[in-house]
Order: structure tokens, then sequence, then C-alpha cells
């Protein structure tokens, strides 16, 4: 799930919704389960609960504008990078925060 | 028919998420809901943006429905664990179904199941025309009296409302 934000923000998305995210996991394939709303926001909540994500509600102004509800808009924080750095690189272990289990 | 079946998934979604997120604290609840809402509202947006005939946004809504709904009930529990001992307590109580309970309810579902069907079998080969109702009415009348009195056993030993309990708050069990 962290892959799929860094994927998003390589595309010059640094602040993502939920759908987003669920799209970007449906795209890759092998992670359709994810998209499923309660996985894809308990995982949210998650990685929330954890520090490596963190969660605000968009202006008011821009969701009127365009005539839809207000999304929830999710940024990864500098410790996401940095665990994703530890969890890339063999020579540092990953932090044990990383191994939440996000599926059932 | 497909604007139609999309409407009917939408609804079936926010009705599963007021049910679940009942009895939670005002500011998680209303959060969860309007967070679904958004996502509803994006992924029928997406599909209209993508404009391809074929895609059964019905069908996706629903697959994102049913296999979240295992983790809808897990967050709840972990909202409820997460609230301070007291009046909430009891609704953790309800949400521990054990293995044993729902083998049980699983074992009446297999019976009811195994029932009806051999029961349509023989008024097939015995050429009856009895009415459906019939047949149904036997396994139903089995999985009820066999499902009260498992959940009855279950509530006795483990002193839990447990299964009863999952279906009283998916019936609603105060105002939300």
């Amino acid at each position: 799930m962290l892959e799929a934000a860094i994927r998003l923000r390589q595309r010059g998305t640094n602040e993502f919704h939920g759908y987003a995210l669920a799209k970007i996991l449906k795209n890759s394939g092998n992670h359709r389960r994810l998209t499923a709303q309660g996985t894809l926001y308990r995982a949210l909540h998650r990685l929330e609960a954890a520090g490596l994500v963190e969660s605000f509600w968009e202006d008011s102004p821009e969701a009127e504008r365009e005539g839809r509800p207000r999304r929830r808009m999710y940024r990864l924080t500098m410790q996401a990078e940095g665990a994703l750095a530890g969890a890339r690189d063999p020579e540092n272990s990953p932090p044990k925060k990383l191994n939440l289990k996000l599926e059932t | 028919m497909d604007r139609a079946l999309d409407r009917m998934a939408r609804k079936l979604t926010r009705a599963w998420v007021e049910r679940y997120t009942l009895g939670l604290p005002a500011s998680v609840r209303d959060l969860r809901r309007k967070v679904i809402e958004s996502d509803l509202f994006e992924h029928c947006a997406d599909a209209q943006r993508d404009d391809d005939p074929h895609r059964f946004v019905a069908g996706e809504l629903l697959h994102r429905l049913i296999l979240g709904i295992p983790n809808d009930l897990g967050w709840r529990l972990e909202i409820l664990r997460s609230l301070p001992n007291g009046a909430n307590q009891w609704r953790i109580s309800i949400m521990n179904i054990s293995a044993r309970t729902m083998r049980w309810i699983a074992a009446c579902a297999l019976l009811a199941g195994a029932t009806m069907i051999g029961a349509r079998l023989i008024q097939i080969l015995s050429g009856s025309e009895g009415s459906p109702a019939g047949a149904i009415a036997l396994p139903v009348a089995i999985l009820a009296i066999t499902g009260v009195l498992g959940l009855y056993a279950q509530n006795r030993d483990t002193n839990k409302c447990s299964a009863v309990g999952l279906v009283l708050m998916l019936l609603g069990d105060g105002p939300a």
C-alpha cells in the first residue's frame, strides 16, 4: 500500500484520496483484495496510527466548485519514507511497524 | 438497468456503513461515513470518465463492499477496544464470535441447504406438484430450531451474546 502511495507521488500526486489509491492497487493486479473499502480504509487507519500516513479533509470550496463530497486526503510522512527506504535496503532492517497485517 | 443496479449497490454500501458504524463515537462514525460517501462518488465519477460501456460498476462496488466486510467488522472492533472501559464494553463482547459458534452456524446452514436440495429432489423424482413453500418450510424449521438451540447453548457456555449480538448490531442496536 505504501508502494502504491509512492507510485502516486512519482506521478506528481503527493496527496491522494482513498479511491485513487484503490485504483492504483487494482491496476497493479496482485492487490485487488486491498481495494475493498473495508480493507483499504482499515489499512489506511492503521498506517495513520503507526505514523506512516497523515490524513486531512480537503478544502470545502474546491469540492463545492466541482460539485462533489469533500475528499479525505492522505499523504506519506517522513517516517514512511524512512521505513520504505529501510525495507528496500537489506543493510537496514525494516522497522517492525511495517509488519502490519493489512489483509485478512 | 445498469444505472439502477449502480444505485442499488451504492444504497447497499451506505446501508452497510450505517450499520457497522452504529454506536461508535460520533467523530469516528461520521468520518467513516463521509469517507465512504466520497469513495462511492469518486468510483462512479471515475466510471463516467472512463466511458467504457462494458464496465460493470455495480459489480465493482459490490465486490469492494463484500470483500471488505471482515475488515469493516475488524475495524469496528479495533475502535471499540480503543475506547475506555465502560458503557461500550458490551458492544465488544457481542462482536467476539467464537469459532465454535461460527462452525455451528455454518453447520446449520449446510444442513438446511442439504435438506432443501433433498426435499426438492424427492419432489422431482416422485413427480409431485407440491408447492415450493412446502419444500422450503422443513429446512427453514430445522435451521431455526438447531440454530436457536445452538446459540442458546453457546450463550450459556460463554455468557456472551456472540452471534445474537452481531445480528442485533446489524438490525440496529440504537440511534445512529
